[in-house]
């Protein structure tokens, strides 16, 4: 797929990705205790106090895809890798091996059996935009996110809801709701709900924090 | 006898007229345009194409340093202050906005009138079972990649990627350029440097123009860039600063030089301080002369004709030296009344026609601007002369009159017989040589010759292409319209052509912006193509899809599509889409759609380019007689034209000039030895000419042409004087002028031989030699071709 094709709606997935990434990665140094929270700024602004304490992070991820152009539902696990600032590393095992890694202004997409697949992600406008977004996540700053989401607090649970501002560039996105662990503030499901019933659901557990992470991950598939 | 009038009187009177005469000059519009000092046959009708075409406006500026990340916030912070400034109709630094989700299915909806043969040939290879299957495969981990959700629509649409088409062909129009888009930027591929160009309002051919222009360049470099970048620009905008500064610093110099030697050679000549008022008669005859050319060319006149021909005008102090000269040392008890004697003034008036006689020859040249010079020159040299008559001898009448032991002081030609025969002989050496000579000559038809490459410019040029891969020297076929859709057809044509002949490495724009008439084709093969295989198609693919985990409606859309009824696709409406906006460079004329009618009213104009060396210009002459509406801009083809052009009017011109000359030499002295005397000058300064063009490897140029025009007129009157002087046998006076007005001409052009400009340098080198021969043949040959025959003994009897 040539670069042009990376429009804005990929934009704002690739920043739920990320958002979920460096939600993941914020609250590391969360204290070991339930926490409640008032108002979404509260939460955000706590998430964003933890910002600067990890310098990266895995996890095991499942993701759960119910879309109707799909026979049935359809289950990928994998771990994802985050390294502050702006690397992401998200590998499915089973049941099909792929990897997808954002490095900078690089996007590199591997499947097993193929040529890997690079994409200069800051090839246009709109993706700088969404790369300069990613990274005000990973530093902390969810100001940003204000401006394509209305944010709310999840009625159940510790978590946030988002709502696209503008639904022509959301890719068909009605919602996105994010779901904390209470006492570590770590995403532990996040979903994404899509207009016409499509939704996916995606499962992260097993957190590494601050680990050495091996040279090249962020460099090619392997 | 009446009292003549004053000289201050005549003086008032004469600078009264010229005053009256300047006050019209308000009126003349004075063009600073190259077309003028292009030949007819090159139409203007190209050149306001080329200008419309923007590249004479355009700016290309490359922004180097250490790394990507300095170089693209430098750039674009340069792009960003260059488009706030009103001296640019545009600032090109970054790519548009990336597709949006509509733009995308609307290139979708294009493809059945994108898609051609050939991609047809590719899709049907692409739709067996095993590429299906592997197809799906890609789109069902695409689907469940991180980017999946964003790309499921499209996956439903289309889900063997015929999209691909579409940027393959994006990919075509930039082939050999190393140019990458990175960071929304236009950058190298290792990313240290980036591009970025802009358009200006006003030409950039105009220096006062190009001086604004880099002034608001460098204040923006200034703010703009971090430490460590660098900026080059290339374009006509360094051209024509490095010119104006390089002519302005010369003509201050050298003409400073120029002015005092002709002071010090008129004190040495004449020893008398009035003498130097002679090289004010010719300055009061140029408004006239300007006014009456304004009046015949519409009152526009070309700055270069008016330039050259205030210079031409110049030569006309030699009627004032000649008259000077006489009316001290010979006109005898007439000096003292300033009235001149009839064999003078028939020497002069012969003078006069000559010399005017060559600039009417000049009228017939193919270039506007020596037509202009020409009507300009004979205008001017007809006042002077006029003035001279009237102002002159009051200005010899109150000057100590000269011995004849004055001017034998300072030459002589009372030369044997025996030296004499020696003297023709070596001459004829000479001529001989300078008739093989002429055979020799290489003519340059390069108008970039005038142009000053500094090394400034040439390291810049040379560096944009290292980093760019940029052939500047590409060749542009101009397709037009009176519409976009005709120009756009034209095109497809041209395409067609090029690629029916082989000619690779083109790009053109009718690979994805087709015009109607291929659109349609495009369109009915689509639908013969899947009318024939869908039947079979669509139940493998649908088997396929569900093999591999796909509902059965999954690929709906993609299938409607494929069974739909495409229609052609607007051209305006996909130009202003942003994938549309990368074409923009290639096609002129759609953001002035009422105005500007060039060549008959086609207003479009799309751009095809083709690699230098590509093509052979046979081909490209065929282009054009095949395909009407097309116009082939290329450097080599310009430079051929030109010195075929050139070739024939400097031959034309000189044959033309010496036929006329010795005609007019004939009508007045009606004696063959005289007429040969009289010509001598001429043919030397023609034959040492060609000889230094050929033994300095030199090369004839537009500037030769017209130096040469201006050296046969002045030579003619040397030969004529000398001629007349040494039958009447009052020599001294004549010698002493002829010898005056030469050195003075070399003193004041010739010294610009020493000039950095070529321009300059060619009109000073053409006038070294030319005068620089034609002085001693008058002084020596004349006398002696004079004595050798029987013309001498009549004289004497």
């Amino acid at each position: 797929m040539t670069v042009h094709v990376v429009e804005k709606r990929y934009f704002l997935l690739l920043s739920v990705f990320h958002l979920i990434s460096c939600l993941c990665i914020l609250p590391v140094a969360a204290e070991d205790k339930p926490l409640r929270y008032g108002s979404v700024n509260e939460l955000i602004a706590a998430v964003t106090r933890q910002a600067a304490t990890a310098r990266n992070l895995s996890c095991d991820v499942v993701q759960e895809k119910h879309l109707s152009m799909l026979s049935g539902p359809v289950i990928f696990t994998g771990r994802m890798i985050v390294q502050r600032p702006d690397r992401l590393r998200w590998e499915f095992i089973s049941p099909i091996p792929s990897v997808f890694i954002i490095n900078g202004s690089r996007v590199i997409r591997c499947v097993q059996g193929a040529a890997p697949m690079e994409i200069d992600i800051n090839s246009s406008p709109a993706l700088k935009q969404a790369a300069a977004q990613m990274l005000a996540w990973v530093s902390g700053d969810l100001a940003g996110l204000r401006g394509m989401f209305h944010i709310r607090l999840a009625p159940k649970g510790v978590g946030i809801v988002l709502e696209p501002k503008k639904p022509g560039v959301s890719a068909g996105i009605s919602r996105i709701t994010i779901l904390f662990d209470a006492f570590t503030l770590r995403p532990r499901t996040v979903r994404i709900d899509e207009q016409g019933g499509d939704w996916t659901r995606i499962i992260m557990s097993n957190y590494h924090i601050n680990s050495v992470l091996p040279d090249g991950m962020f460099q090619g598939c392997r | 006898m009446p009292r003549p009038f004053p000289l201050y009187l005549r003086f008032i009177l004469v600078i009264l007229f010229s005053i009256a005469c300047a006050a019209f000059i308000t009126r003349i519009e004075i063009r600073q345009n190259v077309q003028d000092m292009l030949p007819d046959s090159i139409s203007k009708g190209d050149m306001e194409m080329l200008a419309r075409l923007g590249l004479i406006n355009r700016v290309f500026m490359t922004v180097e340093g250490p790394d990507f990340r300095t170089v693209s916030v430098s750039a674009e912070r340069l792009g960003e202050l260059l488009s706030r400034e009103p001296v640019f109709a545009g600032v090109i630094y970054r790519v548009p906005d990336a597709l949006n989700a509509d733009e995308l299915s609307n290139l979708m909806d294009m493809l059945p009138a994108i898609i051609d043969e050939n991609d047809l040939a590719q899709i049907d290879s692409s739709i067996d079972e095993k590429a299906i299957s592997a197809a799906l495969e890609q789109d069902f981990l695409l689907l469940n990649s991180p980017a999946g959700l964003g790309l499921k629509k499209h996956i439903q649409r289309d889900p063997l990627g015929f999209i691909r088409f579409f940027f393959k062909k994006l990919e075509l129009l930039k082939s050999g350029s190393r140019m990458q888009v990175r960071d929304g930027m236009f950058s190298t591929p290792d990313g240290r440097a980036c591009m970025l160009w802009a358009e200006t309002r006003e030409a950039l051919t105009d220096s006062a123009n190009a001086e604004k222009v880099q002034k608001v360049i460098d204040a923006a470099i200034k703010k703009a860039l971090l430490p460590g970048c660098s900026v080059t620009i290339i374009g006509p905008l360094p051209h024509t600063l490095a010119n104006a500064r390089i002519v302005n610093h010369d003509l201050r110099f050298l003409l400073s030089l120029a002015t005092v030697a002709i002071i010090v050679l008129f004190l040495i000549f004449t020893r008398d301080l009035r003498s130097l008022l002679l090289v004010f008669v010719p300055l009061l005859s140029a408004p006239f002369a300007i006014v009456a050319t304004g009046a015949l060319f519409n009152w526009k006149i070309s700055g270069i004709a008016l330039a050259f021909g205030v210079v031409l005008i110049g030569i006309a102090v030699d009627f004032s030296v000649h008259i000077y000269m006489h009316m001290r040392c010979e006109a005898g008890a007439e000096g003292s009344s300033g009235i001149l004697g009839k064999p003078f003034m028939r020497s002069i008036f012969m003078a006069y026609l000559t010399t005017a006689g060559v600039f009417v020859v000049l009228m017939f040249s193919q270039i506007p601007a020596h037509r202009q010079m020409a009507v300009l020159a004979i205008a001017g040299l007809t006042v002077a002369l006029m003035l001279s008559i009237v102002i002159v001898p009051g200005i010899a009448a109150g000057s100590r009159r000269c011995s004849m032991q004055d001017a034998g002081r300072i030459l002589t030609f009372n030369v044997s017989r025996r030296a004499c025969r020696v003297v023709v002989f070596l001459w004829l050496l000479i001529l001989v040589a300078g008739v093989i000579a002429w055979n020799h000559v290489r003519y340059n038809g390069d108008i970039r010759k005038f142009d000053v490459k500094s090394d400034a410019i040439t390291r810049a040029e040379r560096n944009f292409h290292r980093l760019w891969g940029t052939d500047l020297e590409q060749i542009m076929v101009v397709s037009t319209g009176a519409s976009l859709d005709q120009a756009l057809d034209l095109n497809d044509s041209v395409a067609r052509w090029l690629s029916d002949h082989g000619i690779k490495g083109a790009r053109s724009i009718s690979v994805l912006l087709p015009g109607p008439k291929k659109q349609g084709a495009n369109i009915e093969q689509w639908g013969r193509f899947w009318e024939k295989r869908l039947p079979s198609f669509k139940p493998l693919f649908i088997s396929l899809s569900l093999e591999k985990g796909f509902s059965k409606d999954a690929f709906s859309p993609f299938f409607k599509w494929l069974q739909g009824k495409p229609a052609p696709f607007s051209p305006h409406e996909f130009l202003t889409t942003s994938a549309g906006s990368l074409l923009s460079g290639m096609i002129r004329g759609l953001d002035n759609p009422d105005g500007h009618v060039v060549n008959g009213g086609e207003k479009v104009l799309v751009i095809t380019l083709i690699p230098s060396g590509a093509v052979g210009m046979g081909e490209l002459q065929q282009i054009r007689s095949d395909l009407a509406g097309v116009h082939i801009f290329t450097g080599a083809g310009w430079k051929s034209e030109m010195e075929t052009i050139m070739k024939r009017d400097i031959r034309q011109m000189c044959t033309g000039a010496l036929l006329l000359v010795t005609c007019i030499v004939w009508f007045f002295f009606r004696s063959l030895r005289m007429v040969a005397a009289a010509l001598v000058p001429v043919v030397s300064a023609l034959c040492v000419m060609a000889i230094y063009t050929v033994v300095s490897s030199a090369e004839f140029n537009m500037m030769h042409l017209l130096m040469g025009i201006m050296v046969t007129g002045l030579s003619i009157d040397y030969g004529i004087f000398m001629a007349r002087a040494v039958r009447d046998g009052h020599a001294s006076s004549t010698l002493s002028a002829v010898v005056l007005c030469a050195l003075s001409t070399i003193s004041g052009f010739g010294i610009l031989a020493f000039s950095h400009h070529p321009v300059l340098q060619s009109l000073g080198e053409t006038v070294l030699a030319g005068i620089g021969a034609s002085l001693p043949a008058a002084l020596f040959v004349t006398p002696c071709i004079m004595k050798i025959g029987s013309c001498v003994k009549e004289a004497e009897e």
